[in-house]
Formats: C-alpha cells, structure tokens, sequence
C-alpha cells in the first residue's frame, strides 16, 4: 500500500491528461467569455487596422485628442510614417489638438511639425539627473526640455549642482547674455522646492552651465575684438525676442498643462463622491459598484471626456449593475462556503491520518471514512448551510470523536463479516479458532475492479485484511459521492503460494500470523522462472500472480546472503525524486532472469551452479564481460528487456539489480 | 427629392460573391453612391447594382442599419470647420448593432466608406476611436493585433522627440 501511495504522489510533478484538459477548457471557457462580452474588442488574428484608407483613418483620429493619434503613430512603422511624413496628414494632429474637452491645445511655434510638437508636449522619457523612467508625460520644465523623476527634490538638486546655473542675481551689464538664454523658474517645477534657492515666494531662474559658459565664453571674445556692451546687446536682439516668444508660449503650454489636469482632478472627485453617494443609497460598497463592468465602463468613459456623472447616466445602466452586484455577490458567498468547506474537509484528512497511526486495527480507505455516517453528516450539512460561523463546526465536532469510535467499530464488523465470508467462513466459527483467519498469512485478497489495471503498473495487487479495507480503486473518482465500489475476491494464487512456503518451513496455516513470517525475512526461490529470481515473502506473493502455478524452493541463505538485492529499488527508480531521475540514467541495472547459472552463497560470492566456480564480488565485473547474462543496461533498458525477452508487464524488484553502488 | 412611386420601387444590389439582395428604394439610397448609380441607370428596373468591394455578409449588415435608419433625414452637408470638436457618443440601437467581431467591424467601416454612407461610417468611426481613446501603444497593438516592426535602435529613437523636431 504504501508503494502505491508514493506513486500517487508523484503524479503531480507530471501534466496528466486530466491536467491538460482542463487547462484547455479553461482557456476555451477564458476565450468563450471574451467573446461573450460582446465588445468589439476581440482580437482579431489580421491587423485591419493598420490597413484602413487614410481618408478613414483620419476620420477616426478626428475623434481623438492628440496624445491618442501619437500613440497610434507609434504602433508601427507604417502607421508612423503616414502620420509623421507626409504634410498633408498635418490636418489630423491639427483637428486632434481641438479635441480636448476642457480647451484646445495651443498652437505650435512656427518651428515645431505638429507632430513633433505633439511629442514634446506628451511624451514621456527618463529622469534626466537619475535616468529612472518617468511615467507621467510632458516635461517637467517645458523650456530646458528638463524631465525629472518622483524623487523631485533629490534629482533637481543633483541636476542644478552638476549642469545648473542660477541665473537670478547676476549682473546683466557684467553678463547681458542672460537676456537671450533660455531659462526656466524653480516655482514652476515643484511647489516643494520653492524656496530652496532663494527666499520663499520667489521665482528662481536657472539654465544650463554649459549653455551659459558658452555664452560668456562667446561674449568675452567679442568683448576682445572692441564690441561694446551697447552694439552686443544690438546684435542680439533677435534671440532676446525668440526668447521671449518661446517663453511665452511655454507659459501657455504649462497653463493649458495645468488646466487639464485640474479639470480631471474635478471630474475624478466628483465622479468618485458621486459613485460613493449612489453606492451608498443603493446599500453597496464605493469598490464593490466601481468594479462593476458596467459601471466602471461609464466611469472611465466619463473621465476620458472629463464629464460628470449624472443621475440619468447611471439610471440607464442600474438594472445592469444591480445583476452584476447580485451576481458578485453570489459568487463571494459561494466561495465564503466552499472556503469553509475547503477547511473543513483539511481538518477532517488530518483527523483521519491520525485515525490511522493511532489504530491497531484495520481502517477504512479515507472515501469510506467519509461515508462515515458523522463524516457525511457534517460534509453535507456544510455544503449546504447557508452558516458560516465556526462555531457550529466546535459544536458538531464535540460529540464527533465518540460517535466516530462508535461507527469505526460498527464498520469493523461489517467488514470482518465480509471478508470471513470470502473465505468461506462464518464471524462464530472464526471466534472458535486459534488465530484470527484474517490475521493468517495466507489470507489474501485482492480487488477484482482494478486488479487488471494494478497488475500492469507497480501496484500491489495482492493484499492482507488491513490492506483491502485501506484500499481504494485505481483511477476511481474523487467525488465523495460516487467511490467506486469495491470488489474483492479471495487471492488465490497467493494463498496457494504462501501455503506451500509453510509446508516448505513446516509450519501449520492455521497458526502462522503474517507477522510472524514477516520477522524470519525467508527467501525463496522462484522455479518457474528461468532466471535466478529470488523474492521474500511480500514479493512471492506479488510475484505469483505472473504464473498459473509458481513453484517455488526454500533459499537456505536468507536474504541476506544476496547482496545486491534491493526491496524498495523499483520505487525510488519510478518516482521521479532528483535520487531517482539520475539513477535511472545510469547504465547500472542487470537482469535476474538472464543469471539462470549464477546462484549467491553466504558472503556474497557468486557461484556457478553448472561449473562449481567460485567468483568473487570483486571479481564481478571482469566475469561480466565473459558472461553474457551480466549485460547491464539504464532502468529503462532493463525494463524494455524484461518485456520483451521475458514477458514481464512490470518490473519489481526481484527482476533486476544494481551491478555498481 | 424622392417621389412616392420611388418609395415602392424595389432595387437590387449584387454583392462580391454573387449573391443578390432586393431592397427598397428607400433603403438602398441611404448609400450615396447607389442613389448616384440608380440616377444614372434610370428607370430601369431590372439591372441589378454591382457592389464588387462588399461580400454578402456584410451587405446584409450593412443593410440591417439602412433599414433601421430609412427614415432618418439627410444628413447635413459636411462642414469643413476644422474647429469643430466630434462627440463620441452613439445611440442605444447603434451600440448595439455595432457590437460585431473587430473583423466584421472594419468590414462594415469599409463598406460604409465605399457605399459612402456617413452616418453609417461615423458610428463605426467612433467605436474605434472609443477603443482607441486613453490607450497607450503597446495597448493599441494589442488590441488590433498591429506587429511591432520597430527595432529596439529604432523605439528608443522614436522616443526623443528631437528627431521628430528640428525646432528652437
């Protein structure tokens, strides 16, 4: 049994077929819901988009506002080009600038494409002191082109102290270029920091040192050549009003800048308090009834137009969000219970594995111990109890334990009764005799539902009383209600083999617990293989059912006297452990059936029945390469061997041995 | 001017792939150019109209917003104000008739455009344009299935706006 559990653990770490098809259902059912919400915002496998005539692309772009069309620009190289290269798309960003609820974009400078200046006005780009990504768009100082990431006071700092230049106090006789070079002002940037480079309130001017020392550097060589401060200043008079254009409009673009983001700051609060109020009225949660489809649609469909929410707005979808609440609703409730129920039934596994170290007597499987009438009581009355408290559970679970002991027993009996009868016996008889009958070695049995199946596969087929009440059909459904029904036969095969071992050993059936032959660690021989197959008890009785009729002779040695012999070999191989997984690589692995001539003696010397010779441990290896039964192989090699050469379905212990530790 | 003999009068549209619809005359001309086509074949009956860029499918689609909208007045000649800021707003059975497949949506845009039916062409405008609205690139590509052909070199360039810009 236990063999069987261990491989059931390790199944997990594979993707079943079961696993597969429910994660292709899941992605239907993910598909079938998108599909089902009935926007026409399934992606569809051609890009239709890009392919549009422009006359109707920009009839869609007419709808949009400027950052839109610049996002459309930038989604292919196509898409790019038409929209940047070709003059006449000008039109588009034009339209798209008027687009902005609260008020029109301002128009650009004459130097600026109106796709550029949609770029300088909105995208976004690092931290130009620390580089960190800034996600907000638009520069943080239009005029320097300065971009400064959340950390502002740290990263101004560093900036003004590596490439800035303070441009208030100085003296514009001494350095009249300050009039033309373009600046920006510290209140501008950040309300935080005002002050930090002067008296609070007041705007500090700044620009970049490099600009400025190559000002100087360009004044001081015309202040050589003879130019006098007057004719300079003459000479510049242009870039001063330049300047001063440019200046000006960064002041429009930064209180257009600042409008809109105070007109969305307005219809978020409001919307947001409004949502409150409705959701309060209507007895629901502010997130519960913004996370509605719905309305979290009409929500962000408002806030992209910068509208208010009305009480019309939400009257025409309030039916809708009414179900979607209900249905939430429903749906946490139900989840509240599966939840406790999930508990629940990890409690009642806990409480059944300590049913089962406790016990010295037979348990049930754990679907039959959920049959249990306590056990079903308290699952059904959780699966549909509209309680939740836990309170309930402390109430039902404080007669749960005797009640339990009560029925395990009534359960015991039943089973007895049962499995008496199999062997052609009655509960009274069994008292009148010695020994338990279920207790004897020779009472075997195995279930006739799954014993096909089991005996392809590593499984136990052959099982004591303790193990056939544990026991639970291959592959059967893990739905409580539906637990496969069981259906043991009395073990034939393995009773007649264990019987004829108790002759060998001379001892009586009717006397021998399974125990008791379990401590003298007998090996026998099997004789209708060809092969040197050695097998203990719990292996003959395995091992039988491949034969009509095993026979079997004693192997004076014991067990111990084979040294390469390995119980529990085949299960660390077939569990798919780190160990396992790298030994089953290994070329390592000798066949037992193909040894007919090597016999073991006391010491772990080998010895050839047909010539008499004795070949050491040691010695093996070089009589590996003489004799052509020590052929090794990797565990898969000796498995397909062992099929193919000698017709075993599934490979046990007694087949193979490791050649090398 | 339509006359009443018009309003009865059946006209028939050939699609792509051969099918044949009869529709109303009242129907039919919501498109400009069938309305330009039965003006110059007259009163001949019979012709059927060729609709070689519309399949059938998305005629009949097509079609379903003519009906609906047969009595609607003419829609106001186009105003070339560039000033003028588009609403984004659709009405109930717009919404609904357009909630299609994105395929079949561009279908109909395209159809509305050739058959040059503005009002038709408008409502699908605007549910693009609603999808498009608040989006970022990488949303945009995703959602129209648009393929990123942009270099890593050639996206970090895109993203300084000085090259887009030889300003100052």
């Amino acid at each position: 049994m236990s063999n069987s559990n261990a491989h059931h653990k390790l199944r997990p770490s594979k993707i079943t077929w079961r696993e597969k098809r429910r994660r292709t259902k899941d992605v239907r059912r993910k598909r079938a819901k998108k599909s089902s919400s009935g926007e026409p915002t399934v992606v569809s496998r051609r890009d239709l988009f890009s392919k549009l005539p422009l006359e109707v692309l920009s009839e869609i772009l007419s709808m949009v506002t400027t950052e839109e069309v610049l996002a459309v620009a930038r989604c292919c190289k196509h898409l790019c080009h038409t929209l940047l290269n070709f003059p006449y798309t000008e039109f588009i960003w034009r339209r798209a600038r008027k687009n902005y609820i609260h008020n029109p974009l301002p128009d650009p400078l004459p130097n600026f494409t109106e796709a550029s200046y949609a770029s300088f006005v909105f995208d976004m780009g690092n931290c130009d002191f620390c580089g960190k990504e800034v996600v907000k768009s638009g520069y943080t100082c239009l005029s320097l082109r300065l971009r400064f990431c959340d950390n502002k006071e740290k990263c101004l700092d560093g900036w003004m102290e590596s490439y800035g230049q303070i441009t208030v106090k100085i003296d514009r006789d001494e350095h009249p270029y300050v009039d033309w070079i373009m600046t920006s002002r510290l209140k501008t940037i950040y309300g935080l920091i005002e002050g930090s480079y002067g008296s609070p309130g007041h705007l500090q001017s700044f620009c970049r040192a490099s600009e400025f020392k190559k000002l100087e550097a360009e004044y001081q060589d015309a202040k050589a050549s003879g130019v006098t401060l007057e004719e300079y200043r003459r000479m510049h008079q242009f870039h001063v009003r330049k300047i001063n254009c440019i200046e000006r409009h960064m002041w429009k673009i930064r209180n257009w800048m600042s409008d809109k983001s105070s007109s969305l700051a307005f219809v978020k609060t409001t919307n947001s308090e409004f949502t409150d109020s409705l959701a309060r009225k209507s007895g629901w949660g502010f997130i519960q009834l913004l996370s509605t489809k719905t309305y979290r649609s009409l929500y962000e469909k408002k806030k992209n137009r910068l509208q208010l929410i009305t009480r019309e707005d939400f009257e025409s979808v309030q039916s809708t969000v009414q179900s979607e609440i209900e249905q939430r609703w429903d749906r946490e409730e139900r989840q509240g219970r599966e939840h406790i129920y999930s508990k629940l039934r990890f409690s009642l596994d806990g409480l059944y594995k300590e049913v089962c170290s406790e016990s010295n007597t037979p348990v049930p499987s754990l679907a039959t111990f959920y049959q249990l009438p306590p056990i079903s009581e308290l699952l059904a009355f959780y699966k549909t109890s509209e309680e939740t408290d836990d309170n309930i559970r402390k109430v039902m679970a404080a007669n749960l334990e005797s009640r339990l002991k009560q029925d395990l027993s009534v359960w015991l009996d039943d089973e007895t009764e049962k499995f008496l009868r199999l062997m052609g016996l009655r509960k009274e008889q069994a008292g009148e005799m010695g020994l338990d009958p279920l207790k004897r070695v020779t009472a075997r049995f195995n279930c006739s539902n799954c014993f096909d199946v089991r005996l392809k596969t590593p499984e136990d087929v052959s099982l004591d009383f303790a193990q056939a009440c544990r026991h639970e059909c291959k592959g059967a459904s893990k739905d409580l209600s539906k637990v496969a029904s069981r259906k043991f036969v009395l073990d034939e095969k393995a009773s007649r083999v264990t019987k004829s071992l108790i002759r060998l050993l001379n001892l009586s059936e009717c006397d021998t617990a399974l125990s008791a032959l379990n401590e003298l660690k007998i090996c026998v021989r099997c004789e209708t293989c060809s092969g040197a197959v050695l097998l203990n008890l719990k292996a003959m009785q395995e091992h039988c059912h491949r034969h009509e009729q095993m026979k079997i002779s004693l192997y004076p040695e014991g067990l111990d006297a084979v040294p390469d012999s390995h119980w529990g070999l085949r299960d660390v191989l077939v569990r798919n452990g780190r160990k396992g997984s790298k030994l089953r690589k290994q070329r390592i692995f000798a066949c037992r059936h193909c040894q007919p001539s090597i016999i073991y003696t006391h010491g772990g010397e080998l010895k050839d029945e047909v010539h008499g010779n004795q070949v050491s441990v040691e010695n093996r290896r070089q009589t590996k390469t003489k004799n052509r039964s020590l052929k090794v192989f990797d565990f898969d090699g000796v498995q397909s061997h062992l099929k193919s050469s000698h017709g075993v379905p599934s490979i046990a212990d007694e087949d193979f041995y490791q050649v090398e530790h | 001017m339509s006359t009443t003999e018009d309003k009865t009068r059946k006209v028939k549209l050939v699609t792509s792939d051969n099918e044949e619809f009869e529709v109303d005359w009242e129907v039919a001309t919501r498109s400009v150019l069938i309305k330009h086509m039965l003006e110059d074949i007259g009163e001949s009956e019979e012709q059927a109209i060729p609709l070689p860029n519309v399949t059938a499918n998305v005629l009949k689609k097509v079609l379903e917003w003519c009906e609906h909208h047969r009595k609607d007045p003419e829609p106001a000649p186009e105003s070339s104000d560039d000033n003028r800021k588009r609403t984004l707003e659709i009405g109930d059975w717009d919404a609904k008739f357009i909630q299609v497949d994105q395929e079949m949506l561009f279908e109909i845009i395209l159809a509305a455009n050739y058959l040059d039916i503005k009002a038709l062409l408008d409502v699908g405008c605007k549910t693009v344009a609603n999808m498009i609205k608040g989006k970022q690139p990488e949303e945009i590509r995703k959602m129209f299935n648009i393929v990123n052909d942009f270099t890593p070199e050639e996206e970090a360039q895109i993203k300084k706006e000085n090259e887009w810009a030889e300003d100052r």
